[in-house]
């Protein structure tokens, strides 16, 4: 055993000895006490049971030839469809991202904008910060671009400024997360797989080397297993970043509950191609905590998934996309 | 049980002998009895024992809301706070919110030399680093902890052993 090796254990055994570890159990059963649990929604879903099983048909009248009927006509169900245009891009689903933007200025720099999931970006740079980043500095109805990507690696982002100096060389890459990533990921239990294959390739993100190198043969050492590939294409990830806006923009026009978000999401994927994923959040807390619900495209994880709409902008149908100013 | 599950290593660290019919009744138990070394864990990789202590509360959080689906609680909390632990490295949220503690009065200045080298190298061999020297995992093990192949540890240990002398020397 060599010499580093032993004050490598000794130092790790003192520091180890010298952690002080403070109890905190009481927060962590508080916190789950205050969420709905499984059982509260297995409790609702009982209670819907009964009432249709047994008190519904009670409050129905019988009509004069002996048969049961409910107490008023019933109204055909509307039927709610897609409506194509929510996957397409429009000048509606911009000003969404405008309205979104101005609603979140105040705290931001000027020139700040609403970022997208599909401007995702790993920036690395040899023996310097390594940055997991949006290159969102241009114009929303412009196209994600080599020279985005550049600005937001080499020059301007705040990670990237923790550089003294930009890298004379980069390389652009398409990366996708190692099939243990995916393992990981949904072994963590917060996602479950609808359709789609973990095994297949995945659509990929842009990653950018702050140095010459070969993609193909590069092996990172970063906490996230990534495969690199030189096969990196702007055109495919636009295509997605112009859905991605689409859907925002929707949801934020329409209300959709859980099941049409899920039936856009479903739509969405079909778009995007086989080498998505369509995954679902297993928690049920997800359908009660809100009654607008969005299809969300996720470029690094190549999976599309709901997820509550935070805070919406545009209101009822008809009404102004984006508020008034004031 | 799935092949991956059969390969989890029979370490004193990882599962000890709590089984699926664990609920959420004994999480305290659990609880009691792992977390001192799960923050000691978290303090060596993060270098940091406010945000250790952050990391596998977060842990021990999540853990809960679905603590009778998990059918090893030790191991899922062991890979879990690794995990999370190189996570909050590598996304600088420590730096933000947790100052390292890079230098520590408990320790003589030769072994102050080796703390510091080590919280200057890359979370991946440090990760590597810990666990085979603290933990004294084998190197199967750490790649089953850390998700990667078993030669990949061999690297990650190799360059980290590198790194660290490159640290001392300067």
């Amino acid at each position: 055993m060599n010499d580093l090796d032993d004050r490598l254990r000794e130092t790790l055994d003192r520091v180890a000895e010298s952690t002080k570890v403070n109890r905190r159990v009481g927060e962590i059963v508080a916190a789950r006490r205050r969420r709905p649990t499984p059982k509260l929604v297995a409790a609702v879903a009982a209670f819907a049971s009964v009432m249709a099983l047994f008190v519904l048909p009670m409050l129905s009248t019988r009509t004069s030839d002996g048969d049961v009927a409910g107490g008023a006509p019933a109204p055909s169900a509307p039927v709610w469809t897609i409506d194509p245009s929510w996957l397409t891009l429009d000048n509606d689903d911009f000003a969404v991202f405008d309205a979104l933007t101005d609603a979140s200025a105040e705290v931001h720099l000027p020139g700040w904008r609403h970022s997208l999931r599909s401007e995702a970006v790993w920036c690395l740079h040899e023996g310097g910060p390594g940055a997991d980043t949006l290159a969102s500095e241009f114009p929303i109805e412009e196209d994600l671009s080599f020279e985005a990507l550049t600005d937001e690696c080499a020059t301007g982002n705040d990670s990237a400024r923790m550089l003294d100096a930009p890298p004379e060389t980069l390389t652009f890459c398409r990366g996708v997360f190692a099939r243990t990533e995916y393992e990981q990921w949904l072994d963590s239990g917060e996602f479950r797989v609808l359709s789609g294959d973990v095994d297949e390739t995945h659509p990929g993100f842009p990653v950018v080397l702050g140095w010459q190198a070969d993609c193909a043969t590069e092996v990172l050492d970063t906490t996230n297993e990534v495969v690199l590939t030189d096969d990196l294409d702007l055109d495919k990830i636009n295509r997605t970043r112009h859905l991605e806006i689409a859907l925002t923009g929707a949801s934020h026009n329409h209300c959709f509950d859980y099941e049409q978000a899920s039936a856009l999401a479903d739509e969405a994927v079909k778009n995007l191609g086989t080498s998505w994923l369509r995954v679902e959040f297993t928690s049920v807390d997800q359908r009660l905590v809100s009654d607008c619900y969005q299809p969300v495209v996720d470029l690094q994880w190549g999976a599309v998934f709901v997820m509550v709409v935070d805070e919406r902008i545009a209101q009822e149908p008809g009404a102004p996309t984006v508020p008034p100013p004031g | 049980m799935s092949t991956k599950k059969a390969a989890t290593p029979a370490s004193p660290w990882i599962g000890d002998g709590f089984d699926a019919e664990q609920t959420v009744g004994g999480f305290r138990e659990v609880y009691e009895s792992a977390l001192p070394r799960l923050v000691r864990l978290a303090h060596l990789i993060t270098s940091s024992n406010s945000a250790a202590e952050d990391v596998v509360h977060d842990v021990f959080v999540a853990a809960y809301r679905r603590w009778d689906r998990i059918d090893d609680h030790h191991g899922y909390l062991y890979r879990a706070v690794v995990n999370r632990s190189r996570s909050v490295v590598r996304r600088r949220v420590l730096e933000a919110r947790h100052p390292m503690d890079a230098s520590t009065a408990d320790l003589p200045p030769e072994l102050d030399q080796v703390w510091i080298a080590l919280s200057r190298i890359p979370v991946k061999r440090r990760t590597a680093l810990v666990l085979r020297y603290y933990a004294d995992l084998s190197v199967d093990e750490i790649a089953e902890v850390m998700h990667v192949r078993p030669p990949t540890v061999r690297s990650l240990i190799h360059r980290g052993h590198l790194s660290m002398r490159r640290e001392l020397s300067t």
